[in-house]
């Protein structure tokens, strides 16, 4: 079968009027909104090929290409870093390949798996970044701009499976308990999930100025097994079911972002120290006996003051791995649901 | 032998029953993080007169709540960038402060003040509320605000200095705030110079008292009374009932009582040889003042007379029987004392007096000083030796 489409979408509204993000304070961090942004377009070619070597057992294989124009992007108007604007500037193109294996739910057993391949490129990654990197000509002033280089989309996954198995014990399965078969319709299911790491662009520590090239570090893999079982009952004339769902049951704990100057979740011990000086040489006040800062296994001389840097420092370090702490950087734990649903 | 604990049979394996169905249901949380109880109801040393505060910078005025519970004070801090002077509130013997209010009345972008509280019976606290801009060496506004709890934050500010009262002196500030009852303050209000007495002399806040003056805080902008015969005073307390007041003047040893209904004054107490009496403070019959120490009547080029005033001893008067008790310490000097509710206790500014030797047979005395332009006060907390007796 072969498909093709055009699709487009309204850009997101918040880059019609005027921008900043990140270090505001900084240079280079101000976009003018633009009321008339146009709709970011897309033209999708899709070619699959589905065919079923047995009975309930299916084979889909398929490729497909997106080229995606009009992404909205900065667009520079000079060589102020602050008179960019926002502009449907931005063109890339996704290519990828998808398999799907289905064997349906056939004597109370049936799987699917699923594995797509993709490569998701654009001329900026992110409506803030400059389409086109810009140069000044040393020799005669002239504003330059390279030609276009493509980097990966921040939806850039490569590798990507899902596996589901499921299962239904029989009407008649499973011994009767005063007349009820307990394991009478019971439902199950396991998802598998993995996938390769989303990318990420390294900056430097101060956080302003990227390493290499936008996009270039990858996440690592991430992977989660889900359950479900479910026991449908019928309550009167209404059907109902009580359910076990089980998200992340091996409790993987799984990299979703990192810190861009290392690229791991957590500080390096040189980046804690570097904040815990910073805040340091900030305040290097004494805390007295009576302040609600003050802490007594601090005060080494048990003088009534936590004073001087043998006794602050610490303190501060201890604040700063705290301040550190990678919070976002986890997917979530595993989590146990144990529910009843009445169907209408 | 150990008693059995009463337990109903086969209350633990409903209960252990419950706890499974509970653990498989996801309905057991965890308990939320939690940081030990880091502060502290005692002081740091309790050796008498107990150290209740270590700010390297000054802590001023304490004034008790009504219930006895805590200490409301002045604490200018050393790591803010805007120089505040705020309201603090210790534990009544000390130890970590429960509150600590900055930016009262201005804001992070102002050097603000909250001086010399005065809480009413009723909770209301009154103080006087200062706010200039940073690094500036005086307030561009300061007035007398009223909240209607010790913490200052709601407070209104009910008059703005400066202002002439009838019969008396111009006033551009005040100090020793009291309520006289539920509508009125008293205070003594001041005269103030803020400069250097030489060249490439310390700036220095150089304050003299014009007179006791009274303010009804229902009436905003409502001009304040002066009381009179009362120039130069340095010292004002309240009868209970409110029927007279409590004032020391400039130089005076003794400490005078005004009838607020008949206008008459008369020598309340003497204290003689003992020195220049100031900074009274009553409850009940017990007078708290201090008297004599590093003090000097004079004349400033500006002001005109002056009392310069780094401290003295507290003395403790029963003025139904006469008795006094001075609460002496060495090598410290007080300031401003407050008597406790309960008359078993005052809170006092103290000063570290410094001798430095100059030479064979010869040595100076100073009082520690912190920053350019405030003594730096560590409050403390000194206790009578004999109970508070019943209002006479």
């Amino acid at each position: 079968m072969a498909s093709y489409g055009r699709f487009t979408q309204a850009p997101d509204y918040q880059l019609l009027v005027d921008a900043a993000f990140d270090d505001t304070t900084r240079t280079g961090r101000f976009r003018r909104g633009n009321p008339d942004l146009g709709f970011e377009r897309a033209s999708q070619y899709e070619f699959n090929v589905r065919i079923r070597p047995r009975e309930a057992l299916s084979l889909r294989v398929g490729v497909y290409v997106k080229r995606l124009t009009g992404l909205v992007a900065s667009v520079p108007l000079g060589v102020d870093p602050d008179s960019t604007i926002f502009g449907n500037a931005d063109a890339g193109s996704v290519k990828g390949a998808e398999i799907l294996l289905e064997r349906d739910l056939l004597n109370g057993v049936g799987f699917r798996v699923a594995y797509t391949l993709q490569d998701a490129v654009a001329t900026a990654t992110d409506p803030f970044l400059l389409n086109r990197l810009i140069v000044v000509d040393p020799l005669t002033g002239d504003t330059l701009r390279r030609a276009h280089a493509e980097f990966p989309l921040d939806f850039d996954r490569r590798h990507a499976v899902t596996a589901i198995a499921r299962a239904r014990a029989p009407d008649e399965a499973g011994p009767r308990v005063l007349g009820v078969r307990p394991l009478s319709g019971l439902e199950g299911a396991v998802i598998l999930r993995l996938a390769s790491g989303l990318p990420f662009s390294m900056s430097d520590s101060t956080g302003d100025s990227l390493v290499g090239l936008p996009n270039a570090s990858r996440l690592p893999w991430v992977s989660s097994v889900d359950l479900l079982v479910r026991r449908p009952l019928r309550l009167g004339g209404a059907r109902a079911g009580i359910y076990l769902d089980v998200r992340n049951l091996l409790n993987r704990r799984n990299v979703v972002a990192v810190r861009r100057d290392t690229g791991l979740p957590r500080p390096d011990n040189e980046a804690v120290l570097l904040l815990a000086e910073g805040a340091y040489a900030a305040n290097p006040s004494p805390i007295p006996f009576e302040s609600a800062r003050y802490r007594a296994f601090a005060d080494l001389d048990r003088d009534g003051y936590v004073a001087g840097r043998e006794e602050l420092f610490p303190l501060y370090v201890a604040a700063a791995r705290d301040y550190t702490q990678p919070v976002y950087a986890y997917g979530p734990p595993r989590l146990v649901r144990l529910g009843v649903e009445l169907l209408f | 032998m150990a008693q059995r604990p009463s337990v109903r049979r086969g209350a633990g394996a409903r209960s252990a029953a419950l706890a499974a169905v509970l653990s498989v249901s996801g309905c057991g949380h965890t308990k939320p993080f939690a940081s030990p109880p880091y502060g502290s109801d005692a002081p740091f040393d309790a050796t008498p007169p107990a150290r209740l505060t270590y700010n390297l910078a000054a802590d001023r005025a304490p004034a008790w709540l009504a219930a006895g519970n805590g200490l409301l004070y002045s604490s200018q801090q050393t790591d803010r960038l805007d120089n505040d002077v705020c309201a603090a509130v210790l534990p009544p013997g000390g130890g970590t402060q429960r509150e600590l209010w900055c930016d009262v009345p201005g804001g992070a972008e102002a050097t603000d003040a909250v001086e010399t509280p005065a809480l009413a019976a009723d909770g209301r606290l009154g103080f006087l509320a200062a706010t200039g801009s940073i690094g500036g060496t005086k307030p561009l506004q300061a007035g007398i605000a009223v909240a209607f709890s010790f913490d200052p934050r709601d407070a209104r500010m009910v008059r703005t200095f400066p202002y002439t009262p009838d019969g008396s002196t111009p006033q551009l500030t005040a100090e020793h705030l009291r309520w006289l009852d539920a509508a009125r303050l008293v205070y003594v209000g001041q005269n103030v110079r803020v400069g250097a007495q030489c060249a490439g002399c310390t700036t220095d806040t150089l304050r003299t008292g014009q007179a006791v003056t009274i303010l009804g805080v229902d009436d905003a902008g409502s001009l304040p009374v002066a009381v009179p015969g009362t120039a130069g005073a340095t010292g004002v307390a309240v009868e209970p009932g409110g029927g007279a007041l409590l004032y020391t003047l400039a130089g005076d040893s003794r400490v005078y009582r005004h009838t607020l209904s008949g206008g008459t004054a008369q020598v309340a107490y003497d204290f003689g040889a003992a020195g220049i009496a100031r900074d009274v403070h009553l409850v009940g019959n017990r007078l708290a003042a201090v008297v004599g120490g590093r003090v000097a009547f004079g004349s400033d080029a500006v002001l005109g007379p002056m009392q310069y005033d780094s401290g003295g001893v507290v003395q403790v008067v029963d003025l139904a029987t006469g008795a006094a008790e001075a609460l002496d310490a060495t090598s410290l000097l007080y300031r401003r004392p407050a008597i406790s509710p309960d008359g078993g206790a005052i809170a006092a500014e103290g000063y570290r007096v410094i001798i430095t030797q100059l030479g064979p047979g010869a040595a100076d005395t100073t009082v520690s000083r912190s920053g350019r332009r405030h003594l730096r006060g560590e409050l403390r907390a000194v206790h009578p030796s004999s109970g508070l007796s019943a209002p006479g």
